[in-house]
């Protein structure tokens, strides 16, 4: 979605506008050649337990919805050469519909739609889109200000932590959000955020937890896979919060909810345009939220209070609606400097490049020159 | 082991026995992977062809093995040259890690004429995995500390200085996805038009054909040898062993530098996290199975990239692991090895 | 077998009807094809101390190695106390009673003795733990008469110690048969006549010993009987010492008389190589340097007489460089190369033997071409820096091979592969080359046997009648004699005394030897 901030700023010139106008009326929807045949190809195992799981349940419904038999692979590094062995190889043997599922997948997939333009490209978390790739994501920070609310009213200390992988802007979205709904429950709350630096580490995240404990927090979050950071909240007893996958195995008794996706919601009426040749590709991807289903929250834990539930609930609804949005303005950053206007609203442009973190969190973000 | 009455040392295996074992070795270990490979649900008519077709008889899978080579044979070189004066370069992927670093730097800042910046993102790549290679020099020259150690731990400093660069600096401004951004056309190579391949593969035959030259027909190569296998006789009879190994273990640095280059631009146009990885591993072995002679290398990296192609055939289709395809290079490898073992020792049965 | 063999019968030990402790007939072994022993065999009596003399690659290891377990023999029949045996290990060997000491220890050197006994014993027997073993050391020492510590680490011992330890480890394993493979190749003179004083005892206790070796004194010595090797093939069995002289064991060894030759005869010109107060501190495990000063004239050799690891090591390699003395000049031909590298060294006309052949000399896995041309590649000899003649280099090494007689060499052939005294002889071929001024040679016949050892005196009286100064180091006190004219002593790191070869007597060089003078 480099797109999205070059088109914003091509915009303002005449001879971009006269483009766009161009590139609108040339966008003929797409067809397929032959059959559909769909295949997958995950960075890592398939079944990790968060993000590539939750996808591979995407592949699923595809699977049973759509009647289509849907390949799979696993393991292909983040590697132009790697990646386009594979792609030459389905696209060999008439696979006709690619699904990438790292985001640095998405260069070299772009340039793969180029060499084969009757072959469609869904890159999720990508950053690239053409007249036969689209790029997907999802406003995950909307279902992250819903764990804030449930979090902001379960904490009696007044800090929560969450812990997340690298500081790039999809993680840092849900870190803002987070803390932002924490503190509309109540302004003194604290939120410690602490990096990983990977984005999948059990032990360290454990360790990350405790340590986050020791600093007095009584509601974890992980942004990450791995539940290690939900088994330590289970044996302190204190309130959870899991991602991607409803993570209630992991802490039965302590959590609170997961911020899960719902890739199916995206992925099998995308595919079904694409069958049916009605698809045409966003100019600067798909990024759809809790309106659309493809964030949600995962069914709350035990120990969450009918009250408790109720206020997310409205949060929820109001989300939906489009009246609330949790980067609405006046926001400061955590230097106290202005990050959202009063009465602004954050654009995608300006989601896609956030780094930095909200008033209310401490923790380090690492300097962006 | 070796002083039971089964095992008797040649005095000299000849060409004959020796290509002999390495062929039984490569057959052996052929054989019980295409047995491994059947036990793990690939059809045993379907090897031949994913396996030979795929990745030797059609277009698509020869332009990606040797796509894939190209990176492989500079590290493969990389380790041999290093190998032939016996310094252990375990540093292979920070070296290569500094290369594109450096080409990177130059290729996303577009300084200078186009017509230039290759050549300058070569030029820098080598200096820079020379340097990086000298720290670990140094420190053995000067203070006898183990280059096993210190270039595998500046191997992992390389990659922290990786991360550093695409966490703060070089992230994608766009999204603050941790890769850089794409190179312009003048940073890159050209496409020839096959496959993946790219205007690099110049660049490799030309090194590789400089290292055979210098290391087969000059009198460096000679140096090497009596260095490698005996500084001390070398030192005696008048080489010039410091001379030797500085030049060697720089160059194998330079080598690794420029393997970094031709990643970054040939096949990825950019850098991110993962462009570097597995190479250690695979100089290594190809330079151990070419036994650190140049021509041999770029044999063994085809056939490296070879099983590379078709390790993603069998990934791709038949759902086979990434262990698994470990596995099979890896018992390729120590088959070939065992045999190089009996092609030095015979067996004899007791009278 | 030969009449001399079944004339010596069965010697004092043996009462008839007891069957002898090892009997090897009609043994055959070949390497790839190259026979190593042709129908091989004697007869070894409790008892006895058995010498087995031969030059070197006679076949004396290889027979030995066989009857240990070793090799295993193409053809041939064995007996161990009068039961047929084909031991296929050394294990097997030494649970039949027969157990050999090879010149290159088998000892883990982290381990002290008794872990390492406790590894060989395994878990047979009554010795379980290291205490177990410590005490069976201990008695095992006590009762053969040997001194060994089970407690000390392997690596903290010296050569002689360590062998001692070897010897009662395969003791302890159970060997009654001893077979020692050049035993006093690696010890001092004391040390070695230590060793062989034990070796009786020991055969005065029941045990039978073999002794392989080539030197005639220690049969004539320590041993009862003999056996001489030739070409593979056991040309004598079984003789009683009492009955031959060195004459004629020389003669059975090399199968032709051999002729003695006298020191250069060549009168001594300008100083060569002149070395003063030169001074090296001791390390960790070397002998330090204290003010040598010598010096060398053209046509002279200079015997440098001392027991090994009284500085002779150290003293050659400052000579060739590879060591900066911490004081001291050394002038080469009246130019001072104090500071200069090996390869100006070499330039200025230094020459060297070393006493380790394949540590400073030669390159063992280097083709026999490519270690002749060693020091000369960088000299452009074979081509410019660019191409590499490796053709000119073959032929040049196809001359050398002819004109130094070099057997079993062709020029592609791997070095290591030589016997002692034709690696010996490539290593001259080498360095005794026509723009030598001063040669060092550092135990230049040490291993070799008597043919070689006539060859490399030879040589280097040749390149000293040619006008070559030599400084010549050895052990060997015969060497020094017969071929220097003058004599100096070194001890425990410098020069004790010097002499021309008109006034040393043995009394002299024996003071010095001992530190008294």
């Amino acid at each position: 979605m480099t797109n999205i901030a070059s088109g914003r700023t091509g915009l303002t010139g005449l001879a971009a506008l006269a483009a766009a106008l161009l590139a609108s009326t040339a966008a003929f929807a797409f067809t397929l050649d032959g059959p559909p045949k769909v295949a997958f190809i995950y960075g890592s195992a398939a079944l990790d337990g968060g993000w590539n799981e939750a996808l591979e349940a995407g592949r699923k419904a595809v699977e049973e919805q759509l009647k289509l038999e849907v390949a799979v692979t696993e393991n292909i590094p983040e590697e132009a050469t790697k990646l386009r062995a594979a792609i030459d190889l389905y696209v060999k043997r008439g696979f006709n519909i690619i699904v990438g599922t790292t985001y640095g997948y998405s260069v070299p997939m772009a340039e793969a739609a180029k060499a084969y333009p009757n072959v469609a490209f869904l890159s999720a978390s990508g950053t690239e889109n053409g007249p036969n790739m689209e790029s997907f994501y999802a406003r995950t920070y909307q279902g992250w200000y819903l764990a804030g609310v449930a979090a902001g009213q379960a904490t009696k200390t007044k800090k929560i932590g969450i812990l997340a992988g690298f500081p790039v802007s999809v993680v840092n979205w849900d870190i803002n959000s987070f803390a932002l709904g924490a503190r509309s429950v109540d302004p003194s709350i604290e939120t410690v955020a602490v990096f990983t630096n990977s984005w999948w580490d059990p032990v360290k995240e454990g360790q990350v937890a405790q340590a986050i404990l020791d600093q007095n927090a009584d509601v974890l979050a992980t942004n990450l896979s791995a539940t290690s950071a939900l088994d330590v909240a289970e044996k302190a007893g204190v309130p959870s919060i899991g991602f991607q996958l409803d993570m209630s195995h992991a802490a039965p008794k302590t959590i609170q909810t997961s911020v899960v996706f719902r890739w199916e919601k995206y992925l099998v009426p995308t595919i079904k345009e694409i069958i049916d040749g009605t698809w045409q590709p966003e100019e600067y991807g798909a990024f759809e939220g809790m309106d659309a289903g493809v964030v949600e929250l995962a069914p709350f834990g035990p120990g969450v209070s009918d009250e408790a539930k109720a206020k997310v609930e409205a949060a929820r609804q109001a989300i939906v609606a489009g009246t609330l949005d949790p980067f609405q303005g006046p926001l400061n950053k955590q230097d106290g400097s202005a990050a959202v206007e009063a009465g602004a609203r954050l654009d995608d442009g300006a989601l896609w490049s956030m780094d930095y973190f909200v008033q209310g969190i401490t923790g380090t973000m690492p300097a962006a020159q | 082991m070796l002083d039971t009455a089964f095992l008797v040392r040649r005095q000299a295996p000849g060409p004959w026995l020796s290509s002999l074992c390495y062929a039984g070795g490569l057959t052996f270990g052929l054989a019980v992977s295409a047995a491994l490979l059947v036990q793990a649900g690939v059809p045993a008519g379907a090897l031949a062809d994913e396996f030979l077709i795929a990745t030797f008889l059609t277009s698509d899978g020869l332009a990606q093995t040797v796509t894939a080579a190209l990176p492989l044979v500079l590290v493969g070189l990389a380790s041999a040259v290093a190998m032939r004066v016996r310094f252990w370069n375990i540093g292979v992927e920070g070296q290569l890690w500094l290369g594109a670093v450096a080409s990177t730097w130059i290729g996303i800042g577009g300084t200078g004429p186009d017509v230039l910046r290759l050549p300058a993102m070569l030029l820098l790549a080598a200096a820079v995995g020379a340097a990086w290679i000298a720290i670990p020099l140094v420190l053995k020259l000067r203070f006898g500390v183990s280059e096993v150690i210190s270039t595998l731990l500046l191997g992992s400093v390389a990659f922290l200085l990786v991360q550093h660069l695409l966490f703060g600096a070089w992230r994608d401004p766009a999204t603050g996805f941790p890769v850089t951004a794409a190179f312009g056309e003048a940073a890159r190579f050209g496409s020839l038009g096959w496959g993946q391949l790219h205007g690099g593969l110049f660049v490799v035959l030309i090194v590789a054909a400089l290292i055979w030259f210098v290391l087969e027909q000059t009198r460096i190569g000679f140096y090497a040898d009596a260095v490698g296998l005996n500084p001390k006789a070398a030192r005696a009879a008048g080489l010039p062993v410091s001379a030797t190994v500085v030049g060697l273990v720089l160059l194998s640095g330079a080598l690794s530098g420029l393997a970094g280059m031709t990643i970054v631009a040939g096949t990825e146009h950019r850098l991110n996290q993962s462009v570097g990885s597995g190479y250690l591993f695979s100089a290594i072995v190809i330079a151990y199975l070419a036994r650190a002679r140049p021509f041999w290398v770029v044999v063994v990296a085809l056939a490296l990239g070879a099983v590379f192609t078709a390790g993603s055939v069998l990934k791709v289709f038949y759902g086979i692991s990434e262990g698994m395809i470990v596995l099979v290079q890896g018992t390729v490898l120590i088959s070939i090895l065992m045999s190089q073992f009996f092609s030095t020792y015979s067996l004899s049965r007791p009278g | 077998m030969t009449i001399a063999a079944r004339a010596a019968g069965s010697p004092e030990g043996t009462p008839s009807g007891v069957p002898p402790a090892l009997e090897l007939r009609g043994v055959g072994k070949s390497f790839d094809g190259r026979p190593a022993l042709v129908d091989a065999g004697f007869s070894l009596a409790w008892g006895e101390v058995h010498a087995i003399v031969g030059e070197n690659g006679a076949g004396k290891s290889t027979l030995m190695n066989v009857a240990a377990g070793v090799y295993a023999a193409d053809q041939g029949e064995q007996a161990i106390d009068g039961v047929a045996a084909s031991p296929r290990s050394p294990m097997e060997a030494t649970a039949a009673g027969l157990g050999m000491v090879h010149q290159h220890f088998r000892l883990v050197e982290s381990f002290t003795v008794a872990e390492n006994v406790l590894l060989s014993l395994g878990r047979r027997g009554a010795v379980r733990s290291v205490a177990q073993a410590s005490a069976a050391v201990a008695a095992k020492a006590a009762e053969i008469g040997l001194p060994v510590d089970p407690a000390r680490i392997v690596s903290d011992l010296s050569t002689a110690e360590r062998q001692r330890a070897e010897i009662v480890r395969v003791l302890l394993l159970g060997a009654r048969i001893l077979v020692l493979d050049e035993p006093t190749a690696v010890l001092t003179e004391e040390e070695a006549k230590a060793l062989l004083s034990f070796v009786r005892r020991l055969a005065g206790q029941g045990h039978a010993v073999v002794l392989i070796t080539h030197k005639y004194r220690e049969v004539a010595g320590f041993c009862d009987r003999i056996t001489i090797m030739r070409h593979g093939r056991t040309v004598l069995a079984g003789a009683a010492v009492s009955g031959l002289d060195e004459a004629e064991v020389a003669r059975l060894m090399v199968g032709e008389t051999l002729a003695t030759g006298g020191r250069p005869a060549s009168i001594a010109g300008a100083v060569s190589l002149a070395v003063s107060d030169l001074t090296l501190a001791a390390g960790p495990h070397g002998q330090g340097l204290s003010s040598i000063g010598l010096e060398l004239r053209a046509g002279e050799v200079l015997g440098m007489a001392g027991v090994g690891g009284n500085g002779q090591e150290e003293l050659v390699s400052c000579l060739i460089g590879l060591t900066r003395p911490q004081s001291g000049t050394i002038l080469l031909a009246g130019r001072d190369v104090t500071e200069a590298s090996p390869r100006e060294r070499r330039r200025a006309g230094l020459r060297v033997i070393p006493s380790d052949r394949f540590d400073s000399g030669l390159i063992r896995d280097f083709a026999i071409a490519d270690n002749l041309a060693l020091s000369r590649v960088s000299e452009g000899a074979f081509g410019g820096p660019l191409f590499l003649r490796r053709a000119r280099m073959r032929q040049a090494a196809a001359e050398a091979i002819d004109a130094f007689d070099i057997r079993g060499a062709t020029p592609a052939r791997q070095t290591g592969l030589l016997s002692g005294g034709n690696a010996q002889k490539v290593l001259l071929a080498r360095e005794l080359d026509a723009t030598m001024k001063v040669l060092v040679a550092h135990s230049p016949s040490r291993g070799l046997d008597m043919k070689a050892t006539q060859f490399v005196r030879t040589a280097i009286r040749r390149a000293v009648e040619a006008g070559a100064a030599c400084l010549l180091i050895s052990e060997d006190l015969q060497e020094v004699l017969s071929l220097s004219h003058r004599v100096a002593v070194m001890n425990r790191g410098a020069v004790a005394g010097c002499r021309e070869i008109g006034e040393v007597s043995p009394e002299w060089i024996g003071a010095l030897l001992a530190g008294h003078a």
